[in-house]
């Protein structure tokens, strides 16, 4: 079935809230620390400027949301001592954001702004790569995997990262994302040692992600300092990518021009989650379970990101019973 | 034989060192073993014996000196020679507490100074680490394995107990090897974990080029800034229980002060001048500030703070100040290093034109928002970093200042044109003619003066 994602009537969120949702289906790594966490609201589709709540139990998170049926629903990654007043700082939650309509390297038709089912499967296979860094080299813990209503987040809940900075928080998402080129200067005399000649550590993850992004280039993508002639070229010859033949890709591009492409090509790594959100330690995110009423969706905490389907899991009832 | 302590002041028999040799009475008394060791030091400089240091105290201001002094001019290098001969290693490590408990006492932990003590540790033992490269690499790696381990257990240890250490901005993640959380140090854990996904290479080549001493090195020096800092805070909290700080303390913080301020004036004394090519570096001109920029200069009471400040407002005021004729050039791609080299302009005006708009936003920005520091960088081109460092230009882009029509559509309440808004698509156009306009106003006046 074909899903159209238009913006929630008031009338449909009413029903969304008042048949639908169910305060059972707040994540419990949300419950269990609520009394700790703030929580904002959108009531009129004009941004969260109803923050700084709280709530003692689920009880209460049920009636007030019953009771207003918030166009939007937001809880913050940090937990606090003190959450009314955003005092008392604790930890907050690892984050990063894919957001379909902000991936730099769409493949879809999609116009600013908009998001489709292609561009929403990119999403995912970006969080799934995430996942993977964060679980196996990082060897974190506590991972969860939410749709967003527009995109994913993915919200690690693993004490030993809970405390990082925002500064090392900066270095993590470059390391998951693959953002930087690796530094191969040495001292033993190796000049020309590139990336993809090693298989393991940043190197490896770094080939990784650039890989991604030049199979998913596209002749309109902006690349920094490379004119179009030679992204045209980058798409001719990237095929030989899919077997990892980058020797041969680096030959056939010109290692000078092989040089550009990878630096443009990390900052397009930098830009496939929002770091802003990943280093702020107050950020509040959707809450899952709630409507995003831009696009009559919900979030969703995710049991099993494999099978997970946004257009099977995450529409509300009243979607269907739309004419 | 190089001893542990030389390189690494924090190893178990460093402490043993200083119990024994550290008594308050003798830091201040001429120390003839001292003497010798400094004399008998291959390439010493001996012209000047009056600067040599006699005490401990002199030694530990000659190690601060030396910090501060050592590009002045090769002559200036040699006469700190001692400082890497191993030999001192003794009152050296007596001489580096002492140094650190000076500037804690005085100037506290945050200060300038303990984080002057604390580059200055840093060069030193750095320094000593270069020399040691002379030796076989096998050497090298051991000797850094041992004093790796009086800190760590470098065949057991997990990059989220580094946590600190990486905060310090020394090290950087990614040049970690990692292994499900545990980092891969040594060679035999690297032959584990890797071996078999290494073919047609030589695997020790491989090892030392993406881990081996390199990462040792410099994963050994962070973990020395880091104990140095803690040892800092530890003396300061424990001072402010004193009755009496020691005198000996104090002289040499006065001592340190001294050194510094004669140091910041050879570095100040020639003035720099500015010219008025645009696409190099050119003063302010406030006045020719368009009305969106100064109204996000007075800080912006109602929402949307963060977008003011970090995309409005910081690529307006670097490109204003560094190449306000970016649009005018072909290669629009340029860094802030390619127009300010020593970033003396970035440090000293801009950033504190950025953080004053930020401080007269209500609530100020960076006291419920401290991350926008670090965006406020990445935005000028230097990583997501909270230190702007030369190191990490490049990570990402600096942005330049976005279209009137931009701005109209993101932050509606920032633009409220005035007539020479008529004639422009972009703030910085609005500067740079408006420079322009005032320029000849300013001459015809000047005509008509002179004309009567
Ligand atoms: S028109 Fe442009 S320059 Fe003038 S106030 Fe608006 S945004 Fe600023
Ligand atoms: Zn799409």
């Amino acid at each position: 079935m074909e899903i159209e994602l238009k913006p929630a009537s008031n009338y449909e969120r009413k029903i969304f809230y008042r048949e639908e949702w169910d305060v059972k289906d707040v994540p419990d790594f949300v419950m269990d620390s609520l009394t700790s966490r703030e929580f904002g609201f959108d009531h009129f589709g004009q941004g969260p400027n109803d923050r700084y709540k709280t709530f003692q139990d689920a009880l209460r998170l049920k009636r007030f949301i019953k009771a207003k049926q918030p166009f939007a629903s937001y809880c913050s990654v940090a937990y606090y001592d003190n959450p009314k007043q955003r005092k008392g700082w604790q930890k907050s939650e690892l984050v990063f954001d894919v957001d379909a309509k902000d991936i730099p390297i769409r493949t879809c038709d999609c116009k600013e702004g908009e998001v489709c089912d292609i561009c929403l499967n990119q999403a995912k296979e970006i969080v799934l790569m995430i996942r993977d860094v964060l679980k196996g080299e990082m060897g974190l813990k506590n991972i969860n995997m939410v749709y967003s209503g527009r995109g994913y987040h993915v919200r690690v809940i693993d004490d030993n990262v809970m405390e990082a900075s925002s500064e090392l928080r900066g270095q993590i998402v470059q390391y998951v994302i693959g953002a930087k080129q690796p530094d191969l200067t040495n001292s033993l005399g190796f000049t020309n040692l590139q990336h993809f000649i090693i298989p393991f550590g940043y190197s490896k993850n770094f080939t990784k992600w650039s890989k991604y992004t030049i199979l998913h280039l596209t002749k309109d993508s902006k690349l920094d300092n490379v004119n179009k002639k030679l992204l045209n070229d980058v798409i001719k010859h990237r095929d030989v990518l899919k077997d990892d033949l980058w020797g041969a890709f680096r030959a056939d591009v010109g290692p000078r021009r092989f040089e550009k492409v990878m630096a443009a090509v990390s900052r397009i790594n930098m830009n496939i989650t929002d770091t802003k959100v990943s280093i702020d330690l107050k950020r509040i995110l959707r809450l899952p379970s709630t409507l995003h009423s831009k696009v009559s969706m919900k979030s969703t905490l995710i049991k099993n990101i494999e099978t997970f389907d946004p257009f099977d899991d995450a529409v509300p009832n009243f979607v269907f019973e739309r004419k | 034989m190089i001893k542990t302590p030389y390189i690494n002041p924090f190893s178990n028999d460093a402490k043993e060192i200083v119990s024994r040799l550290g008594q308050v009475d003798t830091l201040d008394k001429r120390n003839d073993s001292l003497m010798v060791i400094v004399n008998h030091t291959r390439g010493q400089n001996l012209n000047d014996p009056h600067t040599l240091p006699e005490t401990l105290k002199g030694l530990a201001l000659a190690r601060f000196e030396w910090f501060l002094f050592r590009k002045t001019s090769e002559t200036q290098e040699k006469k700190y020679e001692y400082l890497f001969n191993p030999e001192i290693y003794e009152y050296d490590v007596v001489s580096f507490y002492l140094l650190c408990q000076a500037v804690a006492i005085k100037f506290g932990p945050d200060s300038h100074e303990a984080k002057m003590v604390l580059d200055c540790e840093e060069e030193i033992i750095s320094q000593r680490l270069e020399i040691l490269k002379a030796e076989p690499n096998d050497f090298q790696s051991s000797f850094l394995r041992k004093a790796l381990n009086q800190l760590i257990d470098t065949n057991n240890i997990y990059w989220t107990d580094l946590k600190e250490v990486l905060d310090l901005g020394k090290l950087d993640i990614n040049e970690l090897l990692l292994s499900n959380g545990r980092l891969v140090l040594e060679y035999e854990d690297f032959i584990a974990e890797y071996g078999d996904l290494i073919h047609n290479r030589d695997p020790r080549t491989m090892y030392e080029v993406t881990a081996g001493v390199r990462i040792k090195s410099k994963l050994l020096l962070g973990l020395i800034r880091l104990y140095t800092k803690q040892y800092i805070e530890t003396v300061y909290e424990m001072s402010k229980r004193m009755v009496e700080p020691n005198q000996i303390l104090l002289d040499l913080a006065d001592d340190i002060k001294e050194a510094q301020q004669k140091a910041q004036s050879l570095k100040y004394g020639v003035a720099g001048s500015s010219n008025y090519i645009d696409d190099k570096p050119i003063n302010y001109e406030l006045e020719a500030f368009p009305p969106c920029v100064r109204k996000c200069m007075d800080g912006i009471k109602s929402g949307g703070r963060n977008d003011a400040i970090v995309l409005f407002l910081t690529p307006f005021v670097s490109y204003s100040r560094l190449c306000p004729g970016i649009f005018s050039r072909q290669e629009q791609n340029i860094k802030i290093s390619d127009v300010d080299p020593s970033l003396d302009i970035t440090l000293n005006e801009i950033i504190p034109m950025i953080y004053d708009a930020a401080e007269s936003c209500s609530p100020p920005l960076f006291k419920d928002q401290p991350q926008e520091k670090i965006n406020i960088n990445s935005k000028l081109g230097f990583g997501l970093h909270s230190e702007l460092k030369l190191d990490n230009e490049g990570e990402t882009h600096w942005y330049t200042p976005m279209s009137c029509e931009k701005i109209k559509l993101h932050m509606p309440h920032l633009c409220t044109p005035s007539i020479d808004c008529k004639k422009i698509g972009n703030p910085l156009t609005f500067y740079n003619r408006k420079r322009r306009l005032m320029k000849k106003d300013n001459e015809n006046r000047q005509v008509e003066e002179n004309g009567d």
